[in-house]
């Protein structure tokens, strides 16, 4: 991949992240955002939004250092892709937890799948193939192979 | 007939001596991939050919100057204990830091073989070290070992025995200049007039840890008769520039043998060093900490819920069958369904919680994340006084504050270490985990994850705010430098998480049968007896007990059956939800103790976050008050702990219970 992809890559996703982030924030103390963001599996979440504030600020690090040439740029790249999908893999886990709860042990109210399509989740989704697709001797430096 | 050998594993921290140990003796010690887990030395035996092998596990020493508690024990046990061999572990990824305890371990005189541990990650990085080289010019032998992989143990242990029945050993010196050695050779020279002295210990050895202002050596010359003519020859000296010029001595020799010994030491940028920059960068490394922890918290919360809700659902089908009267006599009806399962069973729920937040530590632990998130703290505690040191023990608080507080031994300043013992009871451990989830599940069920990571994160605002203070009043001084080395991260492995996580967790499942059960069921007889009244009313010896407390609280808005369980949660904190369980009746008729709480009026979410902030930082267990007796050795700062402590949850839960209406408009 060229260079310019991965500021790109970096510019974009520490926008939606940040921006995500702030509207699940705000969501949290304006009660007619928070109905509308809700509509759109936006939850009203001010801890989660502050996580995907902290993501997307790895993310602009990243621009700004891959930007100006500097060698910290694919270090903040990395690294904003492994947070994202830790946290990704934290909110697939826990509201897949959920359904299940409602599933095996609930008084018969139906759980809606689409629910796990919160943005912490699927913002995760493309970063996840960019840690694939750039980061395979990062990963294999932890892993030993 | 078999020889019995002793061998002293010795090294620095985190290179893998208990790792080794576990391979050669088969014990289950504690590791971690960061310095200080072991802070008393362990034990255990192996056998080899014809010997019986004791091995003794020493805390990591970055030197023989033994500053902190910790190195004193491991330099007292190679000084005083006379192992047959030393075997020094070497961290072969980090190979020149570890050669300057080398150094002094040879100046010692004892056997010595060097373990080069962690080849594998070495060998990876492209270190080579050539260990032919390093015989020929150490005069040790040198042994390739993985202890993750038990690799090279066998070659350790014959290496070992051999060196332990080699005799004599050939002495190693490093020169340190005509200027010290003059001296070295007049303190020597002094040492022969005491013959005693000088067959215990090395007197080349002796001469030089007393120029290099050694208090403990010189205490060794206490009722010697060479002790006048001796600290004469010190007087002379300026001890701390002859210590300098003996480090400088030593990094010298080892500078000049690295390149001959190690190739390819200097490497390229690795994934550590990659996720370093970011990790522990100066704006970002604070808030990547609290995002992480928030997600420990998140899962905990969330990922239990299924688990809990099984548990819940074998509890509540046992309580039914009690409740359908099967069970003669009534009163042990009530002892099983009320008692124990209203009880224990209220506490069991929550195992599940416990169990997913020390995995996920004993991720971040094994991965060498907790490390790092000490070295971001650093800044904050130097600030407020404190070395980043002691955020290690505090992060270890948040799986139980025994451990946390014997793990302070690795802070060398005395004020510093006390500071730290202090405040670690405002860690928020495992044990308080059940009332948080319980209480923040019912009364804030949207937001329980990030209540509880508040709660967390109060804790540590509030140990950081107490050492401020404590270092601004009434143990003043200055926090020494934050020296820490930082371990490569590592992908963990689930087994190694997993065992961890049990290791830790099952002291829950212990306490659960034991301490727990006798707690419930102590408050399952106040709640029942005298004879003939209500079960749990205001006329049972609970109720007379709990409305002779109940003044004390009232200004908390606790009532009697809170200020019941707060007492019983001195022995463990988890009896504070037992202790509401049997309360209650949490067993009876398939009631939750959640239902039970809903449904009291004298319950709302102003008294369950009340409640919460209490359980948290109000008073340490009674095994974390014995534990800090025994690491003060003082009662006044163990009664100080409990009073400071209950000053400040009293003042707090004051707080949010006359502030919380107003700001959050009467929930």
């Amino acid at each position: 991949m060229a260079a310019i992809e991965k500021v790109l890559f970096a510019a974009v996703f520490g926008v939606l992240y940040m921006l995500f982030g702030l509207i699940m924030i705000v969501s949290a103390l304006v009660l007619p955002l928070a109905e509308l963001a809700g509509t759109y599996f936006i939850p009203a979440d001010p801890a989660a939004g502050f996580v995907l504030c902290v993501v997307g600020l790895v993310f602009l690090f990243a621009y700004r250092s891959l930007s100006a040439g500097t060698g910290t740029g694919p270090a903040f790249l990395y690294v904003g892709m492994a947070l994202a999908l830790i946290f990704g893999i934290v909110a697939l886990l826990s509201l897949l937890a959920q359904g299940a709860e409602i599933v095996i042990f609930g008084d018969g109210e139906p759980w809606n799948p689409v629910q796990i399509l919160v943005p912490m989740f699927w913002l995760a989704l493309i970063p996840t193939i960019g840690m694939n697709a750039w980061g395979r001797r990062f990963i294999s430096d932890l892993t030993g192979a | 007939m078999k020889k019995t050998i002793r061998i002293a594993l010795a090294g620095n921290p985190n290179v893998g001596k208990s790792t080794i140990f576990n391979a050669l003796t088969g014990s289950r010690q504690h590791v971690g991939n960061w310095p200080g887990v072991t802070v008393e030395k362990k034990s255990g035996s192996a056998k080899y050919l014809d010997y019986e092998i004791e091995i003794v596990d020493l805390p990591g020493t970055y030197s023989l100057t033994a500053y902190s508690l910790d190195e004193v024990v491991a330099r007292d046990y190679i000084i005083d204990e006379k192992p047959d061999v030393v075997v020094h572990v070497v961290d072969a990824t980090n190979f020149e830091r570890n050669l300057y305890l080398t150094t002094q371990l040879m100046e010692l005189g004892v056997p010595l073989v060097m373990a080069l541990n962690m080849s594998d990650m070495a060998e990876k990085d492209g270190t080579s070290i050539n260990r032919t080289s390093m015989k020929k010019f150490f005069e040790i032998p040198v042994v390739r070992t993985v202890g993750s992989k038990a690799e090279g143990l066998d070659e350790l242990l014959r290496t070992a025995v051999s060196e332990a029945e080699t005799s004599p050993h050939h002495e190693h010196a490093i020169g340190y200049g005509d200027g010290i050695e003059h001296r070295i050779s007049a303190i020597v020279t002094a040492l022969g007039t005491d013959p005693a002295l000088a067959a215990r210990y090395s007197p080349r050895w002796l001469a030089i840890r007393l120029l290099e202002g050694d208090e403990n050596a010189r205490e060794k010359l206490a009722d010697s008769p060479a002790q006048g003519a001796i600290l004469a020859l010190l007087e002379t000296a300026d001890l701390a520039e002859t210590e300098a010029e003996m480090a400088d001595r030593r990094y010298e020799v080892i500078g000049a043998l690295l390149p001959q010994v190690c190739t390819t030491c200097v490497k390229e940028m690795n994934s550590s060093d990659i996720i370093d920059q970011v990790i522990t960068d100066r704006y970002l490394g604070i808030p990547i900490f609290l995002a992480l922890m928030w997600g420990a918290f998140q899962l905990t919360f969330a990922v239990a819920t299924p688990f809990m809700a099984a548990i819940d659902a074998l509890f509540g089908y046992c309580a039914g069958l009690l409740a359908s009267g099967t069970v003669e006599p009534a009163w042990l009806g009530s002892l099983l369904g009320d008692g124990i399962i209203g009880g224990v069973g209220s506490v069991i729920i929550f195992l599940p919680n416990i169990f997913i937040l020390l995995f996920i530590l004993s991720l971040l632990e094994d991965s060498g994340y907790l490390s790092r998130a000490a070295f971001v703290m650093d800044r904050l505690m130097y600030a407020i006084g404190l070395p980043g040191k002691s955020f290690i023990p505090m992060l270890i608080g948040l799986g139980c504050n025994v451990p946390a507080i014997m793990a302070t031994r690795t802070i060398e300043d005395k004020n510093d270490r006390l500071i730290t013992i202090l405040v670690n009871p405002f860690m928020s451990c495992g044990a308080r985990l059940p009332v948080f989830v319980l209480l923040a599940g019912i009364f804030f069920p949207t937001d329980a994850g990030t209540m509880v990571f508040f709660l967390y994160l109060l804790g540590i605002a509030v140990a950081i705010g107490s050492a401020w203070l404590f270092r601004k009043t009434i143990l003043p001084g200055k926090p020494a430098p934050f020296l820490m080395e930082m371990p490569p991260y590592r992908l963990p492995t689930l087994f190694t998480s997993v065992r961890h996580m049990w290791d830790r967790g099952s002291m829950y499942i212990r306490k659960a049968g034991g301490i727990i059960l006798a707690g419930a069921v102590i408050v399952w007889f106040l709640a029942t007896f005298p004879f003939g009244v209500e079960y749990g009313s205001a006329e049972s010896f609970a109720g007379m007990l709990g409305q002779q407390l109940q003044p004390l609280f009232a200004p908390l808005g606790f009532d009697w059956k809170i200020a019941v369980a707060l007492l019983f949660g001195f022995i463990a904190k988890e009896i504070v939800v037992g202790s509401l369980g049997v309360l209650y009746g949490a067993g009876e008729d398939e009631g939750s103790l959640a239902a039970a709480l809903l449904a009291d009026p004298s319950f709302g979410p102003v008294t369950a976050f009340a409640l919460m902030v209490f359980v948290l930082l109000y008073m340490p267990c009674i095994a974390a008050l014995a534990v800090i007796k025994k690491e003060t050795g003082s009662w006044t700062w163990t009664l100080f702990t409990v009073g400071y402590g209950i000053a400040v949850a009293y003042i707090f839960a004051f707080i949010i219970v006359h502030t919380a209406p107003i700001l959050l408009g009467g929930i």
